[in-house]
């Protein structure tokens, strides 16, 4: 509440099905997203994810190039990441990642 | 001359002068409200001396004093310097020293970074009487600190969260020298291992409450736990070494236990908690939250067993079948249920957990985004003394659902609808909770100022607003939140980007105002941030974080008025190192401080900056740059005085 927790290391998401390692709190761009579920995140990096394959899809900010995200060791789906945008305001989320808030825990914090 | 003095050294006119001081200062004990109390201080040097000589509990927020105050308090219990600026073992011995400290019972540490081991010894031997130790997240402290609150004989709760440097050496100094230790926790300290917690278990016989969340211990440590008969809580947080054999050897065990945590327990199944119940069927309190995958008949079967006593259930990050929940609703006597992100959880399954569980207060349905407006009303028919609700993510609710908690919940205390897109009609209904103390609205973009002035219209005891980026709202909302919620601490209008100095103008009346968040306020100048800081003398943390207009005016304003400040996020703001040099040297009580990407300060304006504070901070955010630029002696002094220093890599982007 008024302060941080103090750090023992980076602060980590894992996996909420398999507590793999799969994003960084520090590399977070944003916190208003929407994933297909409800609430995501925007993170500048990822770890541990497999990408699939490129696919369009019409998002509410308009048409981008995606490639769903899935944790590398149970396949669980993640969230995607932006490969292209075709606006010029939405450029800024190409190569980074969205995870859906309701698949990443808190893993050291 | 003398003549003033007697008739008003009663304490005023009237009967007063003749009450004595002792019953005078009874009179003062009662009176509760820190507010009033200090009224009460400044009314005559009679009731000044009454109030003093009956004070029980201290805290002070700076070191100056701290000596002169320990003298005038002689029935002091309990004495809080966690907030105290400054604090170092040298200060702390001196003010001991002087002072009359047979009662205190009491002291709280925590985070007071510039202690160390010889000011807790001074500590240990000015207060023979101490019961309660809190050392936590003082992160530097170790065994030698350990060793000097072992010689505090009467020591029965202590806690040593986040003493990273603590070992088993520490802790086997501690336990043999208080052996009547009754609450003990060890939190984050990663050094312990098995050996220290088997010598614990075999000294400290009173133990009734002990947290080893996050430690490597394992089975080992369940084993010799096993055998506290006095036990009663145990908390294993994330301790990712125990697993199902370790719960099964508690499940054998002697203790008493009637509250475990082994949240985020990655090796424990649904199994080991069913054999943990087995032996325990007293168990109130259980929390799993983030560690089992899968629910076993057995501990449902198990958990029938607990229908008489089990109050708080915690099964967050699980699948749970409609079954599942008509199972967990044989513990009728629940009072907190949590299922925050748990897969599969419908109308139907809330319905038939509800409808067994009426006396439930407090339901965590964060992320259950199959819930409709009908489970609103299973738990509104069902659960009539529901306090805390937590709806985040729910985006299938709306006010219908809403209208039936609010008319069937009297209790409602505080209510999360965070991105749930609730509109302005779901504020009306709310209205009628006049209990309502925390409203969480953040991602509801389409709240605006008409949905504020239902809440400003009766929620007068609203102390947590949170309106994160609810960017519809204006500064006519503001002004109405300012006249009807008076009572308001907390408040995040982040990314509200409409919001002017004109709207903090009328925060400036909020009284009460500790913590102000306030990122991306893009139109907001030093204007605005003065009205806040001149009306609000509570403030305690203001984030200025984007604010692109704050400017070093801003930066005056805070350094004039705001003297309680102890956190500030200033980081992209237009401010220049003579700003920032005077801010940190003119607030006492600062101590966590944020400024990432203050590109127009200099390297010397960081140096002179940081150097004026220099005692006083203890944690801070910089860009990882400056690491390299920063004089090394700087970055020495402010370690040894205990700051820690956080460097981060960020690229330079303005969003708006």
């Amino acid at each position: 509440m008024v302060f941080m927790a103090e750090l023992v290391g980076p602060r980590v998401y894992s996996c909420c099905n398999c507590r793999n390692h799969v994003c960084l709190h520090d590399d977070i761009i944003s916190k208003a997203f929407q994933g297909r579920n409800g609430r995501a995140f925007l993170f500048s990096h990822a770890m541990n994810v497999v990408v699939g394959a490129k696919e369009d899809r019409q998002l509410m900010t308009g048409l981008h190039t995606v490639a769903d995200i899935y944790c590398n060791d149970c396949r669980e789906l993640l969230g995607w990441k932006y490969e292209r945008a075709y606006e010029e305001t939405q450029k800024y989320k190409e190569g980074k990642f969205i995870f859906e808030k309701s698949k990443i825990v808190k893993e050291n914090w | 001359m003398s003549e003033e003095v007697q008739r008003y050294g009663g304490g005023g006119g009237g009967g007063m002068a003749a009450l004595s001081l002792d019953l005078l200062g009874q009179v003062l004990d009662r009176v509760r409200e820190p507010r009033d109390r200090k009224a009460c201080r400044l009314v005559s040097r009679a009731f000044a001396r009454a109030e003093a000589a009956h004070r029980r509990a201290l805290r002070v927020l700076r070191r100056e004093p701290l000596a002169r105050l320990l003298r005038a308090f002689r029935a002091l219990e309990r004495l809080d310097l966690s907030a105290c600026a400054s604090l170092d073992d040298a200060s702390l011995a001196a003010a001991l020293s002087g002072a009359d400290l047979a009662g205190v019972r009491r002291v709280c540490l925590a985070r007071a970074s510039g202690v160390g081991w010889r000011g807790l010894d001074a500590l240990v031997a000015a207060c023979p009487r101490l019961e309660a130790v809190d050392l936590s997240h003082c992160v530097g402290a170790g065994d030698r600190e350990a060793a000097a609150l072992a010689a505090a004989t009467g020591l029965r709760e202590l806690s040593l969260e986040k003493c990273l440097g603590v070992t088993d050496m520490g802790l086997a100094k501690v336990v043999v020298g208080c052996p009547r230790l009754e609450k003990l926790s060890l939190k984050w300290c990663r050094e312990i291992s098995d050996i220290g917690i088997d010598l614990l278990s075999k000294k400290c016989h009173d133990l009734r409450s002990l947290d080893i969340s996050y430690l490597k211990v394992g089975n080992e440590s369940l084993r010799s736990i096993s055998s506290l008969e006095k036990l009663e809580e145990l908390a294993m947080v994330c301790c990712s070494c125990i697993d199902d054999d370790g719960l099964e050897l508690l499940g054998k065990g002697s203790n008493s236990l009637q509250s475990v945590d082994v949240s985020r327990c990655d090796h424990v199944t649904s199994q080991g908690l069913a054999s943990l119940i087995d032996g325990h069927n007293f168990l109130q309190k259980l929390n799993a939250a983030d560690s089992l995958h899968e629910m076993r008949q057995s501990f449902l079967s198990n958990l029938a067993k607990l229908k008489d006593t089990l109050t708080v259930l915690r099964l967050d990050g699980l699948e749970v079948a409609s079954s599942v929940l008509l199972a967990i609703g044989g513990c009728n006597n629940l009072v907190e249920i949590g299922l925050s992100k748990c897969n599969g959880v419908t109308d139907e399954g809330i319905s038939s957990l509800v409808t067994q569980c009426s006396h439930l207060r407090v339901i965590d349905l964060t992320c259950c985004n199959l819930l409709t407006n009908n489970a609103l009303d299973s738990i509104a028919e069902n659960c009539k003394m529901v306090e805390r609700l937590r709806l985040e993510s729910c985006s299938s609710i709306s006010e219908k659902g809403l209208e039936q908690i609010a008319t069937s919940c009297p209790n409602l205390k505080e209510i999360d609808l965070t991105d749930c897109g609730v509109n302005d009609a779901a504020l009306r209904p709310l209205a009628k909770c006049s209990e309502l103390l925390v409203l969480k609205l953040g991602l509801c973009s389409s709240i605006s100022d008409k949905g504020l002035a239902f809440i400003s219209s009766s929620c007068g005891k609203l102390i947590e607003l949170d309106l994160y980026r609810c960017n519809s709202i204006t500064d006519d909302g503001l002004a109405a939140l300012a006249n009807g919620c008076k009572k308001i601490k907390m408040l995040n209008l982040c990314y509200c980007n409409k919001i002017t100095d004109t709207g903090l103008g009328h925060l400036g009346s909020l009284e009460e105002l500790t913590n102000l968040e306030l990122r991306c306020l893009v139109r907001i100048t030093g204007i605005g941030i003065s009205s806040v800081a001149i009306g609000c003398k509570n403030l305690i943390e203001i984030d200025l974080k984007r604010c692109y207009s704050v400017d070093d005016a801003g930066l005056w304003a805070l350094a004039r008025y705001a003297l309680n400040l102890r956190q500030l996020t200033i980081s992209y703001c237009q401010v220049t190192g003579l700003g920032l040099c005077h801010l940190l040297s003119s607030l006492r009580c600062l101590q966590d401080v944020k400024m990432v990407h203050l590109s127009w300060v200099s390297i010397e304006g960081f140096e002179m900056a940081l150097r004026a504070a220099c005692g006083r901070l203890k944690k801070l955010k910089m860009l990882s740059g400056l690491k390299s630029v920063l004089s090394p002696e700087l970055l020495q002094m402010l370690q040894a005085c205990g700051c820690r220093i956080r460097w981060v890599n960020k690229p330079l982007v303005y969003k708006d």
